[in-house]
Formats: structure tokens, C-alpha cells, sequence
């Protein structure tokens, strides 16, 4: 009873936040130089046209008009439909989220794959140079942007070595065998940094973990290496380690962007890009609100997931 | 004797066999032509604005014909109109349709059809793209004659019809597709054209498959057709380069690239140039002196050299080299010449130098070349100071107030070269003038002749001659389409003038191509 109190008190306090990044976008939007209406009206189109292009967009109110006109439609479960392909917001975003879905998932995966094992092999070899290394590559990892990573990928892997593909995405549902060649390398372009953010943590969590007396006791108990990591090492470093995962996926989801755009994916990373350069505020509003209610998701379930690793927290 | 008669036969039938054999055109039918493009399609409806972009043609003259053709060079040829006439003062455009022809839905194609078309044209009202609102001003009355003939009264003389129905205007729409006069995203892509849709994602791709019952034939067409929009060029390049597309439209900077993998490039010289538009209502480029100072003063071919990476020329007007309407001689009026510069400049009142606006366009290819000529120009004294906007308010140019004194803007070409001198020399398209009275006058005398009346080509010539003389636009270098693809791969994709895009109806596949 009270994780749904809690649940719903989290739930009801993420409204005022999603109003505020309606909000902020709107007013972005707004200052940032350009007109929609000029956009919509196409090319060498008449004063007359672009008038009238304005006035049916709504453009032509005043900017509190509009956005209470907005805010109204999406509480309605409206996000409005794009001024220049004529289609549901909801629709184009719900179109392209598996490509962003799958891609960021990818990541993720890669990213953990990587460092977990790097991390605690790093933590149980503290000192040695291998730790060193480690320490070395993630800062690398970190350093390194995604479009250098990517076309690095895309040069030695896809045109070099000719292994993989290097653009374009295919659902899953069509061919899965090529869905996991596409993304594969998107995937770890993406997931590098995470790795080398998550790695690090791992690092630091296990070190402090392995310091503790319950686990000297255990080693007394005359446990296995690999029993104390896996049993009582790895869920005791997982707090921080899930903290750091959350917050990867803000940078994830602002990391297919750029991704997306190197490997032609036409996910919502693309959708975004393109709503910018055509001042599509309904797409732009729909695509910022949506991220800001996965992100908060993905936070909400980083809360909930301290109460499985530490039962003190459930208390 | 059995034996050798039927050696003998098989020799005759090899011998009959092998020409028959090497006339089989080499093209593979099966294939799926798939083509990653700098730009796409925001909806199939050829009446929506932004499909007014001449650079946004390719996938719609695939799937939708035309009223009337045009041509590699823009001349009006037979489309869905098999034949054409006007009436002596140019008022009465009288169509005689080609029979036989359905959609991809099965409607078939017929007068009544075509003044459908016109009817949703005209409900869009101002929501329509410039090229049809352009065409409908002027057109008084559609009419039918039976199933086989259309006949347009025109509000005036004018024979601009045959180009005007050659684009977007002309395009015919299966009813069924606009159903209760859609519009934009609503309307199905439905046309006659030699490829049908299959599916269609808005600014993502468009995917054809051939239409095998296409009253143009289908031979050596390929099984399918895919555009895609893919706006970063290395994406566009890899693709090919891994295999997931089979023709990429590249920039120039990648010429040196594509050719060291291996690939074919061809580039395709377009009626499509930089140009920089001037605002005559100025004291500063209002003077004749000072924009022909501005002329003799850029380098055009170090800006083709440098920035055009061999696919681009020095120009002084707006066509490329292979449309009829160029002339070579007027490329030679404006030589490069730093002293003549500083001459016309002292002449024109400003013995040290001018100061000039500029209203770049906010993208790297704008300030790269906007960079270069403003080093150029300073070097007689002509100061520029740029005024950077997104390419979206590009209109306040015309606009009252009016923005700056200059515009650069990438011009795309169009059907009918007349269009072009209308629409940026024209004082019924520039709202400070023409450069001189002479342009609107032959522009007028153009649009009361003929196409076909081979005297028109003589005015077209004397416009060019007479906006060149006149810098009523300040021409850099011309642009060109550049493709990479496998050698053998792609046959048949020639410079097609009329638009932006190149015409990919009737590209086909080499049978060689992997």
C-alpha cells in the first residue's frame, strides 16, 4: 500500500515537471529565429500564402494562446499533428520509437556487457596495471564523442572489413537476423561511453565493497573469489551502479541524435533533427515531452529498483 | 546427310540467335533500384508547397505523369496529352489526351479525370504550392469534350502552358487518391506513372514497385524503385560503399573519395546555379556600376575550383550549359578584373570602397561560399557585412521591411526558362523592379509566343543578354547533381534540366551489377 502512495506521489508530481518542459520548449522554440509559417507555405511562396499559413497553424496568437491551446490537447492525450507532413504526432513518434528503442536498449546492453566484468576485474586487480589500463580506457571512453566512435566503426568494420552494414535499420519483425546486424553497430558506438561511465562506477563501488568487514568475513569463511564478488559484492555495488545507468539514459536518448544521423536510422533522433530544421512545433513539443516522460520513467524505476538491492531503503 | 542438315540449322539458328542475343539489353529487371537523396518528400501530393521544391521531384514524376513531358532539356513533349494546340491569340490550350491509360488503381485515365484534378486544384486555394497557384492564375475555365479532349481558356494569352502542365500542375491523381478534394498528407499517391507505391513514410523514404501495365512499357525497368532521405552525405556515400543502396547522391568535396573506392561518378550539370539577388531600391547595389564592380570582382572559377571540386562551373546567368537557353558569349562579360572593379566602384561614387549588406543563409555551404566572395570583394573595397538568418525567414529579403541589400540563394531551376527570368528578374516577381523596363518587356513578349514558335528561343536569349548586361543577379557558379554508384550499376540517369531532381524514370540496372 504504501509503494502505491509512493508510486502515485511520484506519478503526480512528474505533471508539473513535463509542464515545465513543455513550457521551456515552447519558449525555445519561440525566441529561436525562423518561421514555421513560411516553412509550411513552401518555396517562393506569396505573402498572402504564408499569412494564411500562419492564421491556420494558430500562429498568429499569442504565445500564452498557444501554449495553453497545446498543453490542453495533450492533456486531452493530444500531441497535435505536424505542420509539415499533415500526420499525428503520436503517430510519427510511436513510427519511429522502436529504432530509438531498440538502439538505445543496444547500448545499454553493450555498456553493461563491458562493464561489469571490466569494472570488477579492474576493482579485484587493484593497483596492477591492468587496472591501470582500465582506468585509461574509460577515461578514453569518455573523452571520445559518438560521431568520431561512429565513423571510426563505420570505416574499419563496415568498408574496411566489410562485417557489418553501415546504415539503414530493419525491424525486427521483418528480418531479425538482419535487425541485429544493423544495430549492432550503432549499438556500440552508442554504448562505449556508457560502458566507460558505468565501468568506472562498477570500479569505485566494488573497490569500496570489497573493503567491507562482512566480506573479509566471508573470505575468512573461506568463500571463493567468484562466490563473494557474485553473492555479495556485485548486488551490495549496485546502488550506485543503477544510479549512474539512469542517468545514461538522458545522455543515450540525446546520443541517438547524433547516431542516427551517421547510420541513416529514422529514429525519434532523426525526427527531432529534422523537426528543428523545419520548425515543426507540434513534432519538436511531442518528441522533447516524450523523452521527459521516459526519462522520469526510467528514474522512477531506478527508485524503486534501491528497494530490491538494499532492504534498508524499503524500510 | 540427317547429321549434317541439323548442323546446319543449329548453325543457322546460332547465327540467327547470337545478333538477337547481343541486341538483349544488358539490365537486371529484378533489381530494386535504391536511391539515398539529399532531400524528400514531406507528402505525395504534387499540389502540396513543399513539394514546390525543385529538388523534391524525383519520386513524384515516378508515380505520377505529367499532362505533358518534359524532356532531358525542358522541351514540351507528349505525356498524358498525346497531342497539343492553341488557338491563334494563345487564350485556348486544347489537350487531345492519350487513350487507354489507367491508374494504379485501375481508374482509367480520361477527360473527366483531368477536370477533377483541376477542381481539387483550385479548392486547395492558397494552401497549394507557388508552380500550381502560378498555372491556375492563369487559367479562366477547364472543359471537356468527350472522354478524349481538354480545353483550358486562359485568362490571358500566354504560351506558358505546355512547361506549366509539364510540372506539378499537370500531374493527374487517380480521383480515388484525393477522394473528397484531400489534401497534402491525405491524398493516396495514386498516379499512372511507371512506378506505384507500395509504401510511404513522410521525409523518410518511398517505396515503388514497377507498374507493369505502364502504357510507356516497362522494358528494362527495374522490379522496384526506393527513395530515401538520408540528409548526411557520409551516410548517403557508406551506404553504397556497404551495399545498402545502389546510387547516392554525394557533394563535391567526396568526388575524390568515392572514386578512390572504386565507385563511377557522374556528375550532372543542372539549370541550377548560386546566385546573389540584389535590392535595386538600395543606394549602394541600386547602382548599375557598383553591381557590375561586384561581378568583375569575384574569382568565379577559383570558387568552382575550390568549392565545387570539379562539379561546378564559373556562370554568369542561370542555365547550364547544355539548355538551350545559355549562351556562352554572355559568361565573358563580367572577366574576372580587380582594377575594372575599383574603377566602377570610383565611378559609381565610392572611391573608398562600399559598404553592403548581406543576408546569408545559416548553413555551412551559404557561409563557405559567402566567405569566399566576401574576401574577394574586400580586396576592391566592396565591404561586406553579413546579416546570418535561418533559412526559413530567407522571404524578409522581399518582404517589407526588406532585410539587407543582397541574398545569395541556391536556385533550383525551372520547366520553362521564362519562369526563370520571371521569377528573379521579373517586376511582377521582385518588388523593387526589374533592372531595367527592357526585361519586363521581353518577358511579356515571350509569354504571348508559342514554345514552338522557334522565335521565342531568340527572346529567351536577349532576356539573358539584357539581365546579364543589367546584373539583375550576380551568378557565381552553376550546381550540379553528383552520383556515386558501382561501375555498371546504374544506366541511364542523364541531366535533367527541367528541375532540381534528375528524372529516374528510366534508370535501369546493369545485369552486371552485385
Amino acid at each position: 500500500m504504501n509503494a502505491l502512495r509512493y508510486l502515485l506521489r511520484r506519478a503526480v508530481s512528474t505533471i508539473p515537471m513535463l509542464v515545465l518542459v513543455g513550457l521551456i520548449t515552447f519558449l525555445l522554440i519561440h525566441i529561436t529565429p525562423g518561421d514555421p509559417a513560411s516553412v509550411v507555405a513552401g518555396e517562393n511562396a506569396s505573402e498572402e500564402a504564408i499569412e494564411d499559413a500562419r492564421r491556420r497553424l494558430g500562429l498568429d496568437q499569442p504565445f500564452l494562446v498557444q501554449f495553453w491551446t497545446w498543453l490542453l490537447r495533450v492533456l486531452h492525450g493530444d500531441l497535435g499533428v505536424s505542420f509539415t507532413s499533415g500526420k499525428p504526432v503520436t503517430e510519427l513518434i510511436f513510427d519511429r520509437m522502436p529504432i530509438t528503442l531498440s538502439l538505445t536498449a543496444g547500448a545499454t546492453l553493450i555498456g553493461l556487457l563491458i562493464a561489469v566484468p571490466l569494472g570488477v576485474f579492474a576493482a579485484t586487480k587493484r593497483g596492477s596495471w591492468l587496472d591501470r589500463l582500465t582506468i585509461f580506457s574509460t577515461s578514453l571512453g569518455i573523452a571520445a564523442p559518438e560521431f568520431f566512435i561512429g565513423l571510426l566503426l563505420v570505416l574499419l568494420i563496415a568498408l574496411q572489413l566489410g562485417w557489418l552494414p553501415a546504415t539503414g535499420y530493419v525491424p525486427f519483425a521483418e528480418d531479425p537476423v538482419e535487425w541485429l546486424l544493423r544495430l549492432t553497430l550503432p549499438s556500440i558506438t552508442l554504448g562505449l561511453g556508457v560502458a566507460a561511465e558505468l565501468a568506472r562506477q562498477v570500479r569505485g563501488a566494488m573497490i569500496d565493497v570489497l573493503s567491507r568487514d562482512y566480506i573479509q568475513t566471508a573470505r575468512a569463511k573461506g568463500l571463493s573469489t567468484l562466490s563473494i564478488i557474485v553473492k555479495h559484492g556485485l548486488k551490495n555495488a549496485a546502488i550506485p551502479v543503477v544510479t549512474v545507468l539512469g542517468l545514461q539514459v538522458r545522455r543515450l536518448l540525446g546520443g541517438t541524435v547524433i547516431v542516427e544521423q551517421i547510420f541513416a536510422m529514422n529514429g525519434v533522433g532523426s525526427l527531432a533533427v529534422r523537426a528543428v530544421f523545419l520548425r515543426d512545433l507540434p513534432v519538436l513539443l511531442g518528441v522533447a515531452l516524450t523523452t521527459a516522460v521516459i526519462v522520469l520513467l526510467v528514474n522512477l524505476i531506478v527508485d524503486i529498483s534501491y528497494g530490491y538491492f538494499d532492504p534498508k531503503v524499503r524500510a | 546427310m540427317t547429321l549434317r542438315l541439323s548442323v546446319a540449322v543449329a548453325g543457322l539458328m546460332l547465327l540467327v540467335a547470337m545478333p538477337l542475343r547481343a541486341a538483349d539489353p544488358e539490365y537486371n529487371t529484378n533489381a530494386t533500384l535504391i536511391y539515398f537523396d539529399a532531400i524528400g518528400n514531406q507528402t505525395m501530393d504534387p499540389q502540396e508547397p513543399q513539394n514546390n521544391s525543385s529538388f523534391a521531384q524525383g519520386p513524384l514524376m515516378a508515380v505520377y505523369d505529367s499532362l505533358i513531358q518534359l524532356d532531358a532539356t525542358g522541351n514540351p513533349q507528349p505525356g498524358l496529352a498525346q497531342s497539343w494546340e492553341y488557338n491563334k491569340d494563345l487564350t485556348v490550350f486544347t489537350m487531345k489526351l492519350r487513350p487507354n491509360v489507367v491508374f494504379h488503381d485501375g481508374t482509367p485515365f480520361n477527360a473527366a479525370v483531368v477536370l477533377k484534378n483541376f477542381e481539387r486544384s483550385v479548392s486547395i486555394g492558397s494552401k497549394a504550392g507557388a508552380a500550381t497557384l502560378e498555372t491556375l492564375a492563369q487559367i479562366a475555365s477547364v472543359e471537356a469534350e468527350g472522354d478524349g479532349i481538354v480545353r483550358l481558356k486562359l485568362k490571358a494569352a500566354s504560351g506558358q502552358m505546355p512547361y506549366l502542365l509539364g510540372f506539378q500542375a499537370g500531374m493527374m491523381i487517380s480521383p480515388t487518391g484525393f477522394g473528397d478534394n484531400a489534401f497534402g498528407a491525405a491524398v493516396k499517391p495514386i498516379g499512372t506513372g511507371p512506378f506505384r507505391v507500395r509504401s510511404f513514410d513522410s521525409n523518410l523514404k518511398t517505396v515503388m514497385v514497377r507498374n507493369d501495365g505502364y502504357w510507356g512499357g516497362i522494358a528494362g525497368r527495374p522490379a522496384g524503385y526506393e527513395h530515401h532521405f538520408v540528409p548526411d552525405s557520409r551516410a548517403r556515400l557508406n551506404a553504397v560503399r556497404s551495399g545498402q543502396a545502389n546510387l547516392a547522391l554525394i557533394e563535391g568535396r567526396q568526388i575524390g573519395e568515392a572514386k578512390a573506392a572504386g565507385f563511377t561518378v557522374q556528375v550532372n550539370e543542372k539549370n541550377s546555379t548560386w546566385e546573389i539577388q540584389a535590392n535595386f531600391s538600395r543606394e549602394n547595389v541600386g547602382k548599375l556600376k557598383v553591381r557590375q564592380a561586384m561581378m568583375h570582382a569575384v574569382d568565379r572559377q577559383a570558387l568552382a575550383d575550390a568549392l565545387g571540386f570539379g562539379s561546378s562551373s564559373p556562370t554568369s546567368q542561370f542555365f547550364a550549359s547544355s539548355s538551350p537557353a545559355y549562351v556562352k558569349e554572355y559568361d565573358s562579360f563580367y572577366p574576372f578584373d580587380q582594377a575594372k572593379a575599383k574603377q566602377l566602384l570610383t565611378e559609381a561614387g565610392y572611391p573608398k570602397g562600399v559598404d553592403i549588406t548581406w543576408l546569408l543563409l545559416n548553413t555551412n555551404e551559404y557561409k563557405q561560399i559567402g566567405e569566399a566572395v566576401q574576401s574577394m570583394w574586400a580586396e576592391v573595397g566592396i565591404r561586406i557585412k553579413f546579416d546570418i538568418i535561418d533559412v526559413s525567414q530567407f522571404y524578409t529579403f522581399r518582404r517589407p521591411p526588406q532585410r539587407g541589400d543582397i541574398l545569395m540563394v541556391r536556385w533550383g531551376g525551372r520547366p520553362d526558362p521564362l519562369q526563370t527570368f520571371q521569377e528573379t528578374s521579373g517586376s511582377t516577381a521582385v518588388p523593387w523592379g526589374a533592372a531595367v523596363p527592357e526585361i519586363d518587356t521581353l518577358i511579356a513578349q515571350a509569354r504571348g509566343m508559342d514554345p514552338a514558335d522557334p522565335a521565342r528561343l531568340g527572346v529567351l536569349h536577349k532576356l539573358g543578354r539584357v539581365t546579364t548586361e543589367n546584373v539583375s543577379h550576380i551568378s557565381l557558379m552553376t550546381r550540379s547533381a553528383v552520383y556515386a554508384y558501382k561501375p555498371g550499376c546504374i544506366i541511364n540517369l542523364p541531366p535533367y534540366l527541367p528541375t532540381g531532381n534528375d528524372r529516374t524514370n528510366d534508370t535501369k540496372i546493369g545485369a552486371k551489377c552485385k
